[in-house]
């Protein structure tokens, strides 16, 4: 059999498989029954300002419906009182915690861990103690300093230890005192002493909320709408009368379902005690149409209550970090922010981006991508999950490029040599994945540093078309490893690294592979 | 297809014509992708549909409309790990020596040789030597293969280098001829 007659018995065998006519028009009429009509953009894609302006009045009209339809709140001013509280579902506690025991573990066990400045991750201190409090030393620290979300009870910081993170910075130290309540709904409930709060926030809604909003208010609600877009938020405190706010109600055209929080409203809120790194793709719109930029953010959970509605849900919102409005693309463009996804992804913190062969004339450029202005020749945008997440770096130029990511929990991931030239003119994709794999065999301490590679020769790592990925064990043990797409994990091979020496091979393996099953 | 990105633009703007165009030709693919993690017809079918139900819901989100077929594959394989993991059938990256690769013999138990449809026997030992390679080369050799797709596309595809493509593609071919001539 000769490879052409080889190709078509193959393709005889496997078209068995292939997919049943049947099957298109289940698709088609499984997408015109459950396509989201908010998902459509409406046309004038060559008159950007037409398309922004339309959408952003249909969203205003949204809220401001809600708002019109329930008169004005008890103080006589106008719209309804709108609640925003921090909170947390029980799954984001479970989540929440485990994430909270890893990164501080990792800070108290390993030194090369201890939180700096630049780390995204914080929690607050606090001297009080308060009932059902319950305290969880970890060891390796004499002050015994406890952690966030230690029990399902408590949520308590100890007194002792003050992460210097940046959300926590400024902030007295005992001025934060959180509890956890059981039971159904939403379960914590924030407390804490009164702050200084800003007199005006902005808030950013997304058509996620405006949605749940316009279920409830009715679709006619939409129409009666006239009036400006202002509301009154009440944050809960310890004091005896709630603080209450009053806030623009700015709908952004084109957000896709991120509720977007101004960091000093977080802070006031105490939303950083909860804070989880995070990505966001934002967009400006310019004379040169929208432009695109993945940011490092802050997600949280907040609960939203419209007790006029019934509206009392909590959703994970992006909190935007200060630095936001310097980036500010370029000038002329409009200052307008998108959250268009809010990911769990972990943030990039800096890139090392190269065009040539690492032999030959080379431009290498180094930079934060998630904290300035986008190189030229390189975009890179944070997939959300359900794509798949990850990172696809969008590289414009010609011939071979070099690449290098760092992520903010101090994986990095090197890609010396990726064809970027393509015939065809379109513009190449290098998607970066992420695995989670175990190691097997005698455990190796967290935070131990390990280079993960396809390729080894004479005991270094070469980076092949997976690249080579930096990083560190995880404290359940496991490695996330950053590759090109389809890298095969059976030909991955882990060195762990101590003191700048290799200390231990571990090879995935090919398990043994039973024969074909063969039907007589 | 380089009229697509307008037939996108199109279907982004709520034109069932465009949707449908967009579903018929990009259906082998994504349907090649969902088989080609599943392993199992029944949930091939079931991820490819809700494969083009999220997508069509979320296109206005799409930003380059070039970009829609990748943006609709990585869709589809996220939606079959996802589904794979609720069944408890994704395998686990374990490296250690003594963890199997799912082969072929186990193939038939997930479904993928044991259809109603009566295979004949070379046929079934084609389709478990594809079933039994791993996860990057078994889509990229049913691309090649079933949708003779080159080695260019399917790396616009799947975002990858044509090298890798090609060598995952050559691996996998030896690894089926090989395990076809035991």
């Amino acid at each position: 059999m000769n490879d052409h007659e080889r190709t078509e018995a193959w393709r005889d065998a496997l078209g068995d498989l292939a997919a049943p006519p049947h099957l298109l028009d289940d698709v088609l009429e499984a997408v015109r029954s459950e396509a989201a009509p908010t998902g459509r953009r409406p046309s004038g894609a060559a008159v950007p300002w037409l398309r922004w302006g339309a959408l952003a009045a249909t969203l205003l009209a949204a809220v401001g419906g809600v708002m019109w339809l329930n008169g004005p709140g008890d103080d006589g001013a106008e719209g309804p009182r709108v609640t925003f509280s921090a909170c947390a579902s029980a799954e984001a506690i479970d989540r929440l915690r485990a994430d909270a025991h890893a990164h501080v573990r990792q800070w108290l066990t390993n030194p090369l861990l201890r939180p700096t400045e630049s780390m995204p991750w914080a929690f607050a201190a606090s001297s009080r103690s308060a009932n059902e409090v319950r305290e969880l030393p970890l060891g390796g620290d004499p002050a015994g300093p406890t952690v966030p979300f230690v029990t399902t009870k408590l949520v308590s910081t100890g007194g002792h230890f003050a992460a210097p993170s940046a959300p926590t910075v400024g902030l007295p130290t005992t001025s934060v005192r959180s509890v956890v309540r059981l039971g159904t709904g939403w379960d914590v409930v924030r407390q804490w002493t009164a702050s200084a709060l800003a007199a005006e926030e902005a808030i950013v809604l997304g058509e996620q909320l405006l949605a749940r909003f316009r279920e409830r208010a009715g679709a006619d609600a939409v129409l009666a709408w006239q009036r400006s877009g202002v509301a009154y938020v009440e944050l809960a405190t310890d004091e005896p009368e709630p603080l209450r706010l009053r806030v623009s109600v700015a709908t952004q055209p084109g957000h896709d379902g991120s509720l977007v929080l101004t960091e000093a409203l977080a802070r006031a809120l105490r939303m950083h005690q909860f804070q989880l790194p995070g990505a966001i793709e934002l967009r400006t719109v310019s004379s040169d149409g929208p432009r695109e930029a993945p940011r490092a953010c802050f997600r949280a959970w907040l609960r939203v209550q419209v007790p006029e509605l019934g509206f009392d849900e909590g959703l994970e919102v992006a909190v935007e970090p200060p630095e936001w409005p310097s980036l500010a693309s370029t000038p002329g463009d409009e200052p307008e922010r998108f959250g268009v996804h809010l990911t769990g992804e972990p943030v990039l913190s800096g890139w090392t981006w190269g065009t040539g062969r690492t032999t030959g004339d080379s431009d290498v450029r180094r930079g934060a991508p998630v904290r300035g202005s986008d190189p030229d020749g390189l975009t890179l945008v944070p997939r959300p999950p359900e794509q798949g997440g990850g990172v696809d770096a969008v590289m414009e130029g010609p011939g071979a490029a070099r690449l290098a990511l760092y992520f903010a929990d101090g994986a990095g991931l090197f890609l010396p040599d990726i064809e970027v030239g393509g015939r065809s003119g379109s513009t190449p994709t290098q998607s970066i994945e992420r695995t989670t794999v175990r190691l097997p065999g005698e455990p190796v301490a967290p935070g131990t540093r390990v280079v993960l590679a396809e390729v080894w020769r004479g005991g270094e790592a070469i980076a092949g078309p997976a690249g080579i990925c930096v990083t560190r064990v995880a404290e359940d043990g496991t490695v996330s490893w950053l590759h090109t797409p389809w890298a095969d994990p059976d030909n991955l091979r882990i060195a762990v690294v101590q003191d700048d020496r290799v200390v231990r091979f571990i090879d995935g393996a090919q398990g043994p592979r039973p024969p074909a099953r063969r039907r007589r | 297809m380089q009229e697509e990105p307008l037939t996108v633009g199109r279907a982004q703007e709520g034109d069932d014509r465009a949707r449908e165009a967009l579903a018929r030709a990009w259906l082998p693919r994504v349907y090649g992708m969902a088989l080609s993690v599943t392993r199992l017809r029944e949930d091939a079918e079931e991820v490819t549909q809700e494969a083009f139900v999220r997508a069509f819901a979320r296109l206005g989100g799409l930003r380059r409309a070039e970009r829609f077929g990748p943006w609709l594959l990585a869709i589809t394989r996220r939606l079959a790990l996802d589904h794979l993991r609720a069944h408890r059938r994704q395998r686990t990256h374990v490296l250690a020596a003594s963890t199997a690769r799912v082969g072929p013999a186990s193939v038939g138990a997930a479904g993928v040789t044991s259809g109603p449809d009566g295979f004949d026997s070379d046929g079934e030992a084609v389709r478990a030597a594809w079933a039994g390679l791993p996860d990057g080369q078994r889509v990229i050799v049913w691309w090649s293969v079933n949708d003779g797709a080159t080695v260019r596309d399917i790396a616009t595809w799947l975002g990858c280098s044509k090298s890798r493509v090609d060598r995952l593609r050559r691996r996998g071919l030896d690894a089926m001829r090989k395990e076809l001539e035991r």
